[in-house]
């Protein structure tokens, strides 16, 4: 495979990575955040800052980069949680740019806005990617079917009614959003592994923002839906590129393709594409199934 | 003889300028069926809120088991045996019937975060026994063959006994219904007191309060009454009182015609 398309499957791989753990925090337990890449910017800047800094070897760094996502996310979610889930929303923007501003403050260190590009190499990189993403999905598909993931879904519809059985909300709410923002930070170090250069730029609002849409676009509720939206959008560009139709170069339009993609499907499926379904054996035998009886009665019709 | 299982004294609550209730007292026994009955607006939803700890009270004292609970929260008050079902059933719509009784469960599902994440074998062991009560409790309810469904597929008088199930599983103490045959039809209705007693019937110690708008109904359900209006208790006593006290009859019946 040529680097261009190894690089292209890293691209969707992080993608994935991301858009997973935006779906614990949003299509699980209910919380809308706009600041989730503030965590990749935390766990990348200190991963490859210590690792440059104090000579440490990178995957202990990484170790340190996502737990100390964690730990912030921890800090930052234990009085915002206790907030209504639009106020909620609000300060994760805010807390975004505030991330931002101290990579900046910082420039003597992270080299402010001209990007960090102090990355070490790592060999092999694209199968460490797929077995990390490969991991992930693994790990949130099982929250998903366990007790956290049916009492997030729970608590997602009706909190009262949560409470009365029992369920911390409260509690529970904070541990995912933990989690959620430690997948995020996995995806981060990935991406300064990938591009070898991380900048604030790189993880604005527009970042977490894009994670939600490539999320709801697959469908709000199925995490393989999400899996292959983010895949599938994050590198459809990349087709784009050459492509010419009526004498326009389509690459240049794809922010208006995209976005004419996106309210289409949010006009005709409000759920997304895949909306509460998953594509799993179970059901790709159904289809099968629903698809062979269709066709034996064509059959005998004619 | 029996024991006291719920004792409700001197309960206050007021919303700005409506008093919703009014020094209301009451005992549940193990295994005693007790009614709540009254006019719309009469405070009874929120007598149950204030068992369920969704209100705190702004005076007077509540004991379950003879604990005081006055002061705890709506999560412990649960975890201690109090369980319920709503007015306008709520139901958790993204989880089909069976995972909607599994929830209520789950607080004390006995496995980590990352046995979960990692499909550890506790995790399949704790989730073998949560299926296994739940399904065992719909099938004592009848209910087993709509456990892969979703809630909104079902008929409402079917949702109301999944509603009843969820609450039950845990094996409460206490189990309050608030309303349980609003909005069936007479069939229905007819079906569900039925279903009461046979949960009576299964579950000899467990406490049941009901709210109900109708008289006729919890006359021959219920071992004792209690009439609210307007936040007061109007009257208390056994069904026959009740049936002829004039109080009640103005109060209550003049009201429905
Ligand atoms: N959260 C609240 N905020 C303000 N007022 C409330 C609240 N909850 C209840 N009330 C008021 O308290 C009074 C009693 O309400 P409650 O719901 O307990 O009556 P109810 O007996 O259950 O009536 P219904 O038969 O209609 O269910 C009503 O006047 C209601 O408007
Ligand atoms: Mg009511």
């Amino acid at each position: 495979m040529s680097n261009y398309q190894l690089s292209l499957i890293m691209l969707a791989c992080i993608s994935v990575i991301t858009v997973c753990g935006v779906f614990s925090m949003t299509s699980l337990a209910g919380m809308f955040s706009l600041g989730q890449a503030a965590y990749m910017s935390i766990s990348a800047y200190l991963t490859f800052c210590l690792a440059k800094y104090l000579a440490l070897p990178i995957w202990l760094t990484s170790v340190i980069g996502i737990f100390a996502s964690g730990f912030v996310a921890l800090i930052i979610s234990l009085p915002t949680l206790k907030l209504r889930r639009d106020y909620f929303a609000l300060l994760s923007v805010a807390f975004g740019q505030m991330v931002s501003s101290i990579v900046i403050l910082l420039g003597d260190y992270t080299n402010a806005s001209i990007g960090f590009s102090k990355i070490p190499k790592v060999e092999g990189l694209v199968y460490i990617i797929l077995g990390i993403t490969v991991l992930i999905v693994f790990m949130v598909r099982n929250l998903k079917y366990s007790r956290f993931g049916r009492m997030c879904i729970a608590l997602k519809t009706d909190e009262i009614a949560a409470r009365s059985f029992g369920i911390d909300v409260y509690r529970l709410k904070v541990k995912i959003y933990v989690i959620a923002s430690m997948i995020a930070a996995v995806g981060g170090i990935c991406y300064g592994l990938r591009n070898r250069v991380i900048s604030p730029d790189a993880f604005d609002w527009s970042l977490s923002a894009e994670m939600q849409i490539l999320l709801f676009f697959g469908g709000t509720n199925s995490l393989t839906g999400s899996v292959i939206s983010a895949a599938g959008l994050k590198v459809l560009p990349e087709f784009l590129k050459g492509v010419k139709l009526f004498g326009f170069d389509l690459q240049s339009f794809r922010t208006v393709i995209y976005c004419l993609l996106i309210i289409v499907v949010i006009n005709f499926r409000t759920k997304g594409i895949m909306g509460e379904s998953e594509l799993n054996f179970a059901a790709l035998k159904r289809i099968a199934k629903r698809r062979s009886s269709a066709c034996s009665k064509g059959g005998k019709k004619k | 003889m029996s024991n006291c299982v719920l004792k409700l004294e001197h309960l206050h609550k007021s919303f700005g300028g409506v008093e919703a209730v009014k020094d209301f007292s009451c005992t549940v026994d193990e295994g005693q069926i007790v009614a709540i009955i009254g006019p719309n607006g009469a405070g009874k939803t929120t007598i149950f809120n204030l068992i369920s700890k969704i209100y705190q009270p702004d005076r007077g004292t509540l004991a379950l088991g003879g604990v005081d609970i006055t002061r705890k929260s709506q999560i412990e008050t649960a975890r201690m045996g109090v369980s319920r079902t709503f007015q306008n059933t709520r139901l958790f719509a993204g989880l089909n019937v069976l995972d909607n009784v599994k929830v209520a469960l789950d607080f004390d599902g006995k496995y980590s975060l990352l046995e979960a994440m990692f499909l550890l074998p506790r995790r399949w062991k704790r989730e073998k026994e949560t299926t296994r009560r739940a399904m065992e409790c719909l099938e004592l309810l009848n209910l087993a063959q709509y456990a892969q469904t979703r809630p909104s597929n079902l008929p409402y008088g079917i949702q109301r006994r999944v509603e009843i199930a969820r609450a039950l599983v845990s094996n409460p103490k206490v189990l309050m219904l608030d309303e349980p045959a609003a909005g069936l039809n007479p069939e229905e209705v007819f079906q569900l007191v039925d279903f009461i007693r046979e949960i009576h019937g299964k579950y000899p110690q467990l406490a049941i309060l009901v709210i109900e708008h109708r008289m006729d109904l919890v006359m021959n359900l219920s071992d004792y009454i209690y009439v609210q209006d307007f936040g007061e208790t109007i009257a208390r006593g056994l069904p026959a009182d009740i049936q002829n006290d004039p109080l009640v009859l103005k109060a209550y019946l003049g009201e429905e015609e």
